[in-house]
This record gives C-alpha cells, sequence and structure tokens, in this order.
C-alpha cells in the first residue's frame, strides 16, 4: 500500500515553486483532492513546472505531462514535493 | 417506418474541451433538444439522425468529465447515466472522445469506459492539429485497447464519413479489463466509494469512507496510467512542440500580462457592451415597428370583440416583449460563445478569480455581471459556465442589480423631470452625472450583496478549483452558429411561456373594472362628444385615462396607497409600479396612458411638473418623491423577464422568490429613507 497522504507541514508545497522552477510531486495532503489531481495526470513521481501566476499570486498555471493546469493556490498548498 | 420505433442510444463521453459538441452539433445538427436531467439542475442535451441503414439513432450528449469519480453535479449525472442501467439515458453504445492533443489525460476515461463493459467506439479527436511526424499508431492504440478506433476531426471533418458505418456495426465490448478486484466490480467499486448511495448525495461523509478503498482508488488509477504510459512511447514531446501549443504560449505572453492582459479583456468588454447597445438596437427597433404595425393591423381587420383587445393588448404584447430580447442575446451569446471556445474565457477566469473570490463569485462571474448591464435576462442565463454552485447561485441572485437598459427610459424621463440641467464644476452636467452614480449604485449593490451572501449561504458542495488550460482553437462555424441558436431558442420557448403568461394576466387587470364603470365612462365620453364639448381623439385620451383609474390595476393602485405614500408615491405612481411588474419600460407607457397624452417625453414631463396632489395641492414630483422612484426602480425586480429565467436557471420557484422580496425590501427602504432626507 502506497502512503500518498503525508503529514504537511514537514515538506514544501508547490505553491512555494517560483516562476519557471520544476519538481517532482512526492504526495498530496489530503485524499479527495489527491484523487483529482491522480486523474488530472499529477501523479506522485511526475515533473511539475510552475507555469505562471495570476496577479496577486493567485490562482496559478503549472504544467504537468506537457499540458497546462490551473489550480487555486489553496490546491497548490495541499500538493508536496 | 413507424415513429414510435424507440432509438438506439449512443452517448458521448470525453474530457471537457475535447471537442464532444462539435461532434454533436454535426450529427444531428437542428435535430435536437434540452432536457432536464430528472431533479438536478444539470441539462442534458440530446439530438436524433438516421443511419446509413435508415435506423433511428439518439445521441446523447454526457456532461464534460475527466473520470467516474463524481464530485461535481455534472460529473455526478455523466456517472449515473453510465452506471445505472435504469436512467432514461443509459446508452446502448459508447462514442468515447478522445482529445489527441492530451492523448495520456485523455485514454485515463476510456480505460475507465471500457470497465463499463458497453459497446464502445474510440475518437480520436483533433487529429488536424497533431504535426505532420506525430509519430502516433492509431492503429495500434485500437488494438491495444480492444476497441474499434477512427480519427477525427469536426474541423476539417475528417472521418465523419465512416463514422455512420461504424456506429451501425455498433462497436464492441473490449476484452480488455483494467479494475484488479476479486471483490467487486468497477460499478460497484464506485457506488461503493460513494458510500453506496446516490451519486447526489451530500459529500460530507466522505472522509469518514473506508480509507482502504481510497487507496485502491488510487493505485488504480496509476496502474492505468502505467498502462497508458506503456502504449503510448515518448511522441508526446513532439506534441510540447507543436505550432499550436507554441502560438497559444505567444499569446499568452500578451493576454495573461498583470497589465495588458486586463486593460485587452477591459477593451474587449467595452467592444461587447457597445456593440450590444449600438447594433441590438436596429433589430430590436424593427421587430417593435414589426409588432405595432401587426397590432394595427389586426385592430383594423378584426371585429371588436374581448377576444380582439385580449389578442392584441395581451397576447400580441406578450410576444414582442420576447423577442425584442432577441437581438441583445444573440449578440451576448455570440460573444460568450466565441471566448469559451477560443479558449480566451479560461483566461479570463485566470486573470479575475482571486478578485471576484472575495465577494463569494468566481472568476467566471466577471461575464453575467458586465453583461447584466445590457440585460439581466442572457446575464443569468450566462451563468451556467460557473461550474461552483454557491457561487454561481450568488452571481444569478446579485446579477439583477445591475442597471439594464430598461431602466434606462425610466431615469432619463425622472432625471430630466427632478434633477436640474446645471454644471458641476462648469463642465460636468449634473443630470449627466445622476444617471452615471445610478450605474455605479447598481455595481456596488450588487458586489455588496454578494459578499453577504457569501457568508449566508451554506453549501455541501466542496469547492475545487483544478482547471485544464486550453490551447487556443478556432470553433467550427456550422457548431458555433448551432451554439448561439440553442441558446436563443431555450429563452424564447422556455421563458417566453411566463412571459406571455403574466403579459395576459396585467392586461386582464387594466382593461377590466368592477360593475358596469367601464360603460359609464364611455356614455360619458360619447355624450360629450356628440355636444361638441370634446373632439374624438381627446375623449378617446381622456376615457381610456379615467377606464385606468376605474379598472382593477387603477383599484390596485389606490388601495396601495397607504402604504407606498411614505415614499412619496400618488395612486397613478401606484399603477404605474404595478404594471412595470411587467418590465420597468412599462412605467413611461402607463404615465403616458394616466396623463391621457402620447408617448412624447415633453409633454409628459411638463403634466407630471404640475401635477398636485388631491388633498394637500402640494406637486407629486419633487426633488424627494423623484429620487425615491428613481431609487425604486433601480433596485425592485420589476421585470417579469427575469423572474422566469431565475426560475428556470435554478429550477426552483425559491430563488426567484428570496430575491424578489430581497430587492423589494432594498427598493422600499432607500426610497423610504431618500424620501425622509430630501424632503
Amino acid at each position: 500500500m502506497l502512503a500518498f497522504v503525508k503529514m504537511a507541514g514537514f515538506m514544501k508545497t508547490l505553491a512555494d515553486l517560483s516562476l519557471g522552477e520544476s519538481a517532482i510531486i512526492r504526495g498530496f495532503s489530503n485524499t479527495d483532492i489527491a484523487q483529482k489531481l491522480i486523474e488530472m495526470q499529477c501523479i506522485p513521481g511526475e515533473t511539475v513546472q510552475m507555469v505562471k501566476k495570476a496577479p496577486f499570486g493567485d490562482p496559478m498555471i503549472i504544467n504537468v505531462s506537457n499540458y497546462d493546469l490551473i489550480i487555486r493556490k489553496s490546491e497548490a498548498q495541499l500538493i508536496l514535493i | 417506418m413507424p415513429n414510435s420505433e424507440s432509438p438506439i442510444k449512443i452517448a458521448l463521453v470525453g474530457n471537457p474541451n475535447s471537442g464532444k459538441t462539435s461532434i454533436f452539433n454535426l450529427l444531428t445538427g437542428l435535430n435536437q433538444k434540452v432536457g432536464n436531467y430528472p431533479g438536478v439542475t444539470v441539462d442534458i442535451k440530446s439530438g436524433f439522425f438516421r443511419g446509413n441503414d435508415g435506423k433511428k439513432y439518439q445521441l446523447i450528449d454526457v456532461p464534460g468529465i475527466y473520470s467516474l469519480n463524481p464530485k461535481s453535479l455534472d460529473e455526478a449525472v455523466a456517472t449515473e447515466i453510465l452506471l445505472d442501467k435504469n436512467s432514461k439515458f443509459h446508452p446502448d453504445l459508447i462514442l468515447m472522445v478522445a482529445d489527441v492533443s492530451n492523448l495520456k489525460r485523455n485514454l485515463f476515461l476510456t480505460t475507465q469506459v471500457i470497465d463499463l463493459k458497453i459497446p464502445t467506439i474510440l475518437l480520436m479527436n483533433m487529429v488536424d492539429l497533431l504535426p505532420k511526424n506525430h509519430g502516433y499508431d492509431f492503429n495500434k492504440i485500437g488494438l491495444d485497447f480492444d476497441l474499434p478506433t477512427l480519427p477525427i476531426s469536426s474541423t476539417t471533418k475528417t472521418g465523419f464519413s465512416e463514422l455512420k458505418g461504424l456506429i451501425q456495426k455498433g462497436g464492441k465490448i473490449s476484452e480488455k479489463t483494467f479494475f484488479k478486484s476479486t471483490v467487486f466490480s468497477f460499478q460497484q467499486f464506485i457506488k461503493e466509494l460513494n458510500g453506496g448511495k446516490s451519486f447526489f448525495a451530500t459529500k460530507d461523509d466522505t472522509s469518514k469512507n473506508d480509507s482502504n478503498l481510497k487507496d485502491i482508488q488510487a493505485n488504480d488509477s496509476i496502474d492505468r496510467y502505467n498502462f497508458i504510459n506503456k502504449i503510448i512511447k515518448e511522441s508526446n514531446t513532439e506534441i510540447t512542440g507543436n505550432e499550436s501549443f507554441k502560438f497559444s504560449k505567444k499569446i499568452d505572453s500578451i493576454l495573461l500580462h498583470p497589465i495588458f492582459g486586463i486593460a485587452i479583456f477591459l477593451l474587449i468588454l467595452l467592444g461587447m457592451f457597445q456593440s450590444i447597445f449600438s447594433l441590438a438596437e436596429f433589430p430590436m427597433t424593427w421587430i417593435e415597428d414589426f409588432f405595432a404595425l401587426s397590432a394595427d393591423f389586426l385592430r383594423e381587420k378584426l371585429p371588436n370583440s374581448f377576444l380582439k383587445d385580449l389578442l392584441i393588448d395581451g397576447v400580441v404584447v406578450g410576444i414582442s416583449s420576447v423577442l425584442v430580447f432577441i437581438p441583445q442575446i444573440t449578440l451576448l451569446f455570440a460573444f460568450i460563445i466565441m471566448m469559451e471556445e477560443t479558449g480566451y474565457m479560461a483566461r479570463v477566469i485566470f486573470l479575475m478569480d482571486r478578485l471576484m473570490r472575495r465577494f463569494g463569485l468566481n472568476g467566471r462571474s466577471i461575464i453575467p455581471i458586465i453583461s447584466g448591464a445590457a440585460c439581466a435576462i442572457p446575464a443569468v442565463m450566462s451563468t451556467r459556465t460557473i461550474p461552483n454552485w454557491k457561487e454561481r447561485l450568488i452571481t444569478i441572485f446579485v446579477t439583477p442589480l445591475i442597471t439594464c437598459s430598461a431602466r434606462l427610459p425610466v431615469f432619463t424621463l425622472l432625471i430630466a423631470l427632478v434633477i436640474p440641467q446645471k454644471m458641476v464644476f462648469g463642465f460636468i452636467n449634473q443630470q449627466g452625472l445622476a444617471l452615471f452614480s445610478l450605474y455605479l449604485l447598481g455595481f456596488v449593490a450588487a458586489i455588496l450583496t454578494a459578499l453577504v451572501m457569501k457568508f449566508i449561504v451554506k453549501t455541501n458542495e466542496r469547492s475545487y478549483f483544478i482547471m485544464e488550460m486550453p490551447v487556443y482553437r478556432l470553433p467550427s462555424f456550422r457548431s458555433y452558429l448551432l451554439n448561439i441558436f440553442e441558446k436563443i431558442k431555450v429563452f424564447v420557448v422556455d421563458a417566453g411561456k411566463i412571459i406571455i403568461a403574466i403579459s395576459i394576466v396585467i392586461f386582464a387587470l387594466s382593461s377590466f373594472g368592477p360593475g358596469n364603470r367601464f360603460e359609464e365612462i364611455e356614455k360619458k365620453y360619447q355624450s360629450k362628444v356628440e355636444s361638441g364639448e370634446l373632439n374624438y381623439d381627446e375623449s378617446v385620451k381622456m376615457a381610456s385615462s379615467e377606464k385606468l383609474a376605474n379598472s382593477y390595476a387603477g383599484i390596485f393602485g389606490k388601495t396601495i396607497q397607504p402604504s407606498i405614500a411614505p415614499l412619496g408615491f400618488d395612486w397613478k405612481i401606484g399603477i404605474a409600479l404595478i404594471t412595470s411588474f411587467a418590465a420597468r419600460e412599462v412605467f413611461v407607457a402607463t404615465m403616458a396612458t394616466l396623463y391621457s397624452v402620447s408617448e412624447d417625453e415633453g409633454q409628459l414631463i411638463d403634466k407630471m411638473r404640475t401635477e398636485k396632489h388631491e388633498i394637500s395641492g402640494k406637486p407629486v414630483y419633487t426633488l424627494a418623491s423623484g429620487v425615491s422612484l428613481i431609487l425604486f426602480y433601480a433596485f425592485a425586480l420589476q421585470c417579469m423577464s427575469t423572474i422566469a429565467v431565475v426560475y428556470r436557471e435554478t429550477k426552483h420557484w425559491k430563488w426567484p422568490f428570496i430575491q424578489f422580496v430581497y430587492m423589494f425590501l432594498l427598493a422600499y427602504l432607500s426610497s423610504f429613507a431618500a424620501f425622509e432626507l430630501l424632503s
């Protein structure tokens, strides 16, 4: 059994990435959102890149598996990198 | 062939933005209808077509989904259609639409559809967008999934000639199975994940669900992607290098720019706004003229009778008040659908989401709020693009507060009446300033109301915001026109029925009076004409004004006078308030009838200015009562079309009712306050 849901607070999250920076998804800190993100191809082990942030830094565009996804900051904070 | 033959049901399944709707439009043309999915506020489009073999097929446009893991209302409907054999839309055949410009994610849903064990055809859509050297072998993918596979494109019509033949063969149940469990079938598993209940049940207790099930689900999803990654070797890198992706990035460097991006969006809105005002004006005048001419024609040709009046003043007026909105609705949707289909709307949402969220709204709320300045009806209809129910409801609720074009004739008349034409600071026209303040007032009222509702409305729907940013693409022209046509049809048929019914009620109230009062009025004026005291035209005008005062609407006006007196209104304004319930612009016509003048504004203003209270002898229209009346029209929901359309969009009378009461109270209290302060 894979443990996707890890304790938040000890790890960096996707929201911490600055523009153009890439990282590998390690897991999620919320089960419901985890399944949604996996379905959208944000699979643990995949590389994500921070593409753009809207004015005031929220929402943001990330690139995963060669396509762009808009997520709010509140969701990015649940993706552990 | 008999008509009663039951059609073969085909479900179009695919991701949002996968081009499903274009395929749907190309297959069914005008032969489509929108049905309400039982019990929920989701519309299901279905259409009919004949196969080459003459068989009848029903094509069902299932809401776009990324997986069979329902979180939103749309997804719940899609899942139920595909899982529940008793659903009236449960398909005999699935057309699985996979957008090849994002093949892996689209194939993820395909693996889940395969596990349903329903005959399926896999359509590789948008092949025209692939670069020449894309390196995909669609035949091999078809073999790997064990499904008949066809590359198609609704833009270039690739594959459409073969599609009907393939449908005729009936698809195939794939031998593959992706869901590996000895305990559940895939269907049972999905139901189990939803607590074994209906997919529409509130999702509050999902966290209590067996976390074991969630782990199985996550592992299952990852296994599916592993399978897909094995089949599709790294041809993906070439896709990123493809022209449309690069092109999109180039446009976005301007359109998503924090300053230029917002400036361009405002310019587009200005253009939309301008054309709704200026371009729609001509066809609207033609429609009004056409109905005025038809009414005259009927008046002349038909024998005098009650039915004649009902036909002309009830039915014709009702129909024309529906159809007169068509030019504005058409233009507005032409803009909005173009923004949606090209992918620009996703950019606007990205730019505006943060700001709108502060007020309990959504990035997508910006469109209805702006277009509400033209007309609340198409604006309320355009809220359907907002996925979150709470944010959509708040948007619907506040949109009618925006100053719409129907308030304009009322405002111009009243401003001319009570605001002196002086200059402020030597160059600003005081009357113009008053009008501008009214637009500002509407916007501020809408935003503040949204903020209040944000804290009142409770929702069980968890607010996710994970949205694909599509590449820019040009919609197929035919499909684009069909989408606009469908919006207009829905408005005319659904809102139209209610508008016409209320018009007839108002006609009846203003053309009947108790006892034989009407006959006596007619006799009185007839004798005045005979004695030469009045000429015929004058007598007709004065008689109709006296009849209105004695009609049920007039009696109603006098009855409500005590309750509107604190606002500075007399019984004649009371009648106008009642007739304005149909539509605000009726105010001017009612006033004209009451003061027995034609609708010429100059004459009417003179008459209204000299109007005195029957008892006190003081002028009726002062600054205090004028401002009070303006505020009443600014806030009250006097528009039956809006009420009808809010009912249609929320599928419940509760919301238009609450909205009506809220806006009425807002109108009453602010009018009362203004009248007290100014007099």
